[in-house]
């Protein structure tokens, strides 16, 4: 109960984060995916199934807190999940330097997927001019900046919510798997 | 085993992209608005400070890179300060001749709309479609469809969604805004039309009126929603639109909409 309490807080906190803080410092194309990080971290650390309803939730906020119509980042978040949760159960392995590579691929793999899932789900939806619009943008300096702060939160989050699925771990007797 | 979680797991997220699709494309808004409602009341204080304090932390930022500076800075304001007294002295002459040509123009006198300051607490994160958030609702007499402006009479954008303390502000360079605008020097009619969150278009313009590089774009009220007379950006280039029957120009906004901090409704025009 208490460690769903305080996953739900975390995604509704880092949802505000995304709208109200983030935008002060970074330019349109290149704020960082706070949310999603938190998510890629979760999803390369855990199982699909456990981590569903929690890519559903910062998907619904996201949507919510973002004037989005119900359902685009629900679904770009779960298919990142998805995506991730795939690449990851292949290629992470214990050895600290390749599992560093990787992760930084998984991150970069995930914010290019969720920048053309949402992208291309608002252009059929008719929300901005035109098909494939969004596609220059990823070769933009704004994309490739956002890709870097995007690994730079990865880095700062990775370690407090791994710490923090230990004590949950610890509170709820479970075994934690190492990967 | 592993053929079997993988098929659950491909189940679940089959049916999950299947009910998002369906509730993107069926977008039941309405359906939704309480949730957003209580969603954006529990979120407001958190917004606000969450605003508040991105806007201090980047004052400070902007302060601390700003000291190597502010001895040349010092040196060039007092040089400015100079001229601008005597400058001074020639605009009175100037704002008297603007208070007898507005009321020859029938432009409301920017000092007489009923404004209502706004705070913004949240902005578009993701670029898809331009917004701002501000902090104030239906319970301060906010409602859809006011125009917004900052404090010297520039058109940031028209209240989109409201909420009870916060609302949804669609910004001019959002690509579904369209606001009727005049070019000042030339009277040419013409739409002003956001162009994917990165600018503005001044589209619709007759072949016939004259568009110039440099022309002050402003509103032109018909529609009515919004007043005449805003200060909307400056024509940057001139080119004819895709069917070649009307002139379109790429106008530069005069603001730099991410960096607001205070905006104002009007309440009545």
């Amino acid at each position: 109960m208490m460690q769903n309490i305080a996953i739900s807080l975390i995604l509704f906190l880092s949802t505000i984060v995304q709208v109200s803080f983030l935008p002060i410092f970074f330019t349109d194309q290149s704020i960082p995916d706070f949310t999603l990080i938190i998510i890629i971290i979760w999803i390369a650390r855990a199982d699909f199934n456990s981590v569903l309803k929690w890519a559903i939730l910062g998907g619904l906020m996201a949507d919510i807190a973002s004037f989005q119509p119900i359902g685009l980042n629900v679904f770009a978040f779960v298919a990142v999940a998805f995506i991730i949760n795939s690449l990851s159960k292949r290629f992470l392995v214990p050895q600290f330097a390749w599992k560093f590579f990787m992760f930084v691929i998984l991150v970069m793999v995930g914010t290019i997927a969720n920048q053309a899932i949402t992208g291309f789900i608002a252009e059929i939806g008719g929300r901005s001019n035109g098909l494939f619009r969004h596609i220059p943008m990823f070769f933009s300096q704004d994309f490739f900046l956002k890709l870097l702060y995007n690994l730079g939160i990865f880095a700062i989050l990775y370690w407090p919510l791994k710490k923090l699925d230990k004590i949950f771990a610890y509170q709820n007797n479970r075994v934690v798997i190492k990967r | 085993m592993p053929k079997k979680y993988l098929s659950s797991k491909l189940i679940k997220f089959i049916i999950v992209s299947a009910i998002c699709f369906l509730l993107v494309f069926w977008n039941p808004k309405r359906i939704f608005d309480p949730v957003r409602i209580l969603f954006l009341e529990i979120a407001y204080p958190f917004q606000k400070s969450f605003y508040m304090l991105g806007r201090s932390v980047d004052e400070i930022f902007s302060f601390l890179g700003s000291i190597g500076e502010m001895k040349g800075d010092n040196e060039r304001l007092i040089r400015e300060n100079d001229s601008l007294v005597s400058e001074v002295v020639s605009l009175q002459e100037a704002k008297k001749e603007n208070e007898i040509l507005r009321e020859q123009l029938k432009l409301a006198p920017r000092d007489k709309f009923d404004l209502e300051p706004c705070f913004v607490i949240g902005q578009d994160p993701q670029g898809l479609g331009s917004w701002l958030m501000i902090g104030k609702g239906s319970s301060d007499g906010i409602r859809t469809g006011m125009p917004v402006i900052v404090s010297n009479g520039i058109l940031v954008g028209k209240v989109d969604e409201v909420g009870p303390d916060s609302s949804k502000v669609r910004l001019l360079t959002d690509s579904e805004s369209a606001v009727n605008v005049n070019d000042l020097e030339t009277s040419a009619r013409g739409l002003i039309k956001g162009t994917y969150g990165l600018g503005l278009i001044m589209d619709m313009v007759a072949q016939a009126d004259a568009l110039n590089e440099g022309d002050t774009v402003i509103t032109s009220g018909l529609g009515g929603e919004v007043p005449k007379g805003l200060l909307v950006g400056r024509i940057q280039e001139i080119k004819a639109s895709p069917d070649k029957l009307f002139q379109q120009a790429i106008v530069m906004p005069r603001i730099r909409y991410q960096k607001l901090d205070l905006v104002f409704a009007i309440k009545n025009q």
